[in-house]
């Protein structure tokens, strides 16, 4: 990890205040950001605000005379690099322009996941790696601004043990890589105690606490079941008497599946109005997947998030 | 004396004392081997049906038979041949849990449709309900993990629909 300018709160190990922690990017390079088919306002903004802030550099792909409309239309005084390209072809335009290592970093405007995932993860774009992906995404606690890493809300729907292994390892990579120092990841179930056969993520968490013991996470402690409560919120950990180091001071959540993740995702950007940024991981280069309905806010902060994991 | 083959038996008897231990005889008397036996009620419930596997060439098992159809307590016999039945093991099996070894358990368990439904500290428990081949499958799979103790059933059979 480089030292960055700006000061972070650091504590425990853990990170405060996600627009700190996101912002330490200032007086670096800015990175070269391929965004396909942002045929959308929260693309575009999210575009010209990351250009503005040095914090990449978009090169817009799609079709141009669309582009210019919108941005026309939406007041964004920013010139962007544009690579022309029609709807047959548009996502392979995209990807080939991370293979010829004319950009460092991609994300997906108006466009379904499921197709632009497949179309990466063709083999000659050479941006899938013996990782599988999965989706981090960083949070905050609102009444602490503590930093937390939550995965996966949107890539595997409902992960095997082997998957779970490769989310864990995806997610404790990308704490590494924004500065967590103490790395303390907790399986998601709904209770604290095994329960065979109605639960089945407690096993899983269970067993990962064990598996974690190998090594294979390098330095950081696994530990689970746990509830989401228990996991983040040490009173309340302490009030069930739930001991051990992760114990209400998580700083990464490992959800048991996709609708787990989803929830918390969107109970927290759609309820609390809380700031979100997510990124897939495990391929060549960090992947900014954004929901069609998340906000220019949300995308932003994806950005720099991707960003962040670029350099760490 | 013919080959010797696994042949399923499939005996409805009477739900009463000591018909258990008349069967066992019947069979030891030719002195033929009980591979699996597994006995439970049925939907009439004073009578069993037994699905007993043997090994053992046809001659023999036939004369086993003679004399199981003259025990007052057997209702009905039948030598199942393959395709006739649908058969059915349940096999509970302890494994010693090595951490750096769980995922190729539960890989193995998720190949099998195996379910996990205990586990400790150090030791996990697999059910598996299955054909017998796929019984012996996992078996032979888990064999390498440290099997603590295991438990299979034996088959339990139905005629084919």
């Amino acid at each position: 990890m480089k030292e960055r300018a700006e000061s972070v709160a650091v504590q425990d190990g853990d990170l405060y205040d996600m627009h700190a922690v996101l912002n330490r990017f200032t007086g670096m390079k800015p990175a070269r950001l391929v965004i396909v088919r942002p045929y959308d306002t929260a693309s575009l903004e999210a575009a010209a605000a990351a250009a503005q802030e040095n914090v990449a550099q978009p090169i817009l792909v799609g079709n141009r005379k669309k582009m210019n409309e919108l941005i026309r239309k939406l007041g964004i005084k920013k010139d962007f690099v544009f690579v022309e390209a029609s709807d047959d072809n548009i996502l392979e335009q995209g990807a080939s322009l991370l293979h010829d290592n004319e950009a460092d970093f991609i994300m997906k405007g108006l466009v379904g996941t499921g197709d632009f995932i497949h179309v990466l993860l063709d083999p000659r774009w050479r941006v899938r790696t013996d990782r599988i992906l999965s989706h981090v995404g960083m949070l905050e606690i609102p009444e602490t601004k503590r930093v937390f890493l939550m995965s996966d809300a949107a890539i595997n729907i409902l992960p095997n043990f082997s998957r779970k292994i490769q989310i864990v390892r995806n997610a404790v990579d990308a704490a590494r890589r924004i500065g967590i120092r103490r790395i303390r990841a907790a399986m998601l179930a709904a209770v604290e105690k095994v329960k065979l056969p109605a639960m089945p993520a407690t096993l899983d968490a269970f067993l990962m606490k064990k598996y974690a013991e190998t090594g294979l996470f390098g330095d950081c402690i696994v530990d689970g079941p746990f509830a989401f409560d228990n996991a983040l919120d040490y009173r309340k950990a302490a009030e069930k008497g739930i001991g051990g180091s992760v114990a209400g001071r998580a700083n990464v959540l490992i959800v048991p599946n996709i609708e787990t993740g989803n929830v918390i995702w969107k109970t927290i950007t759609c309820l609390q109005r809380g700031p979100a940024a997510g990124v897939v991981l495990g391929g060549s280069c960090p992947i900014v997947v954004p929901s069609r309905a998340d906000d220019t806010k949300t995308k932003i902060l994806s950005i720099k998030f991707a960003r962040l994991l670029l350099d760490g | 004396m013919g080959e010797k083959m696994k042949h399923t038996l499939s005996c409805l008897v009477y739900n009463r004392p000591g018909v258990l231990a008349k069967i066992a005889e019947s069979f030891a008397r030719e002195g033929v081997n009980i591979y699996s036996l597994a006995a439970g009620e049925i939907e009439e419930e004073d009578k069993s049906r037994m699905t007993i596997v043997v090994d053992a060439d046809r001659e023999t098992v036939r004369g086993a038979e003679k004399r199981l159809n003259n025990l007052d307590d057997v209702i009905k016999l039948h030598d199942f041949k393959e395709g006739e039945l649908i058969a059915m093991e349940l096999l509970l099996i302890k494994i010693r849990i090595k951490a750096e070894e769980i995922p190729q358990v539960l890989q193995v368990a998720e190949l099998f449709n195996a379910q996990v439904i205990a586990v400790s500290d150090t030791a996990m428990v697999l059910a598996l309900h299955a054909e017998e081949k796929r019984v012996d499958g996992m078996v032979r799979m888990l064999k390498s993990h440290g099997i603590i103790e295991m438990s299979r059933s034996g088959k339990i059979a139905v005629t084919a629909p």
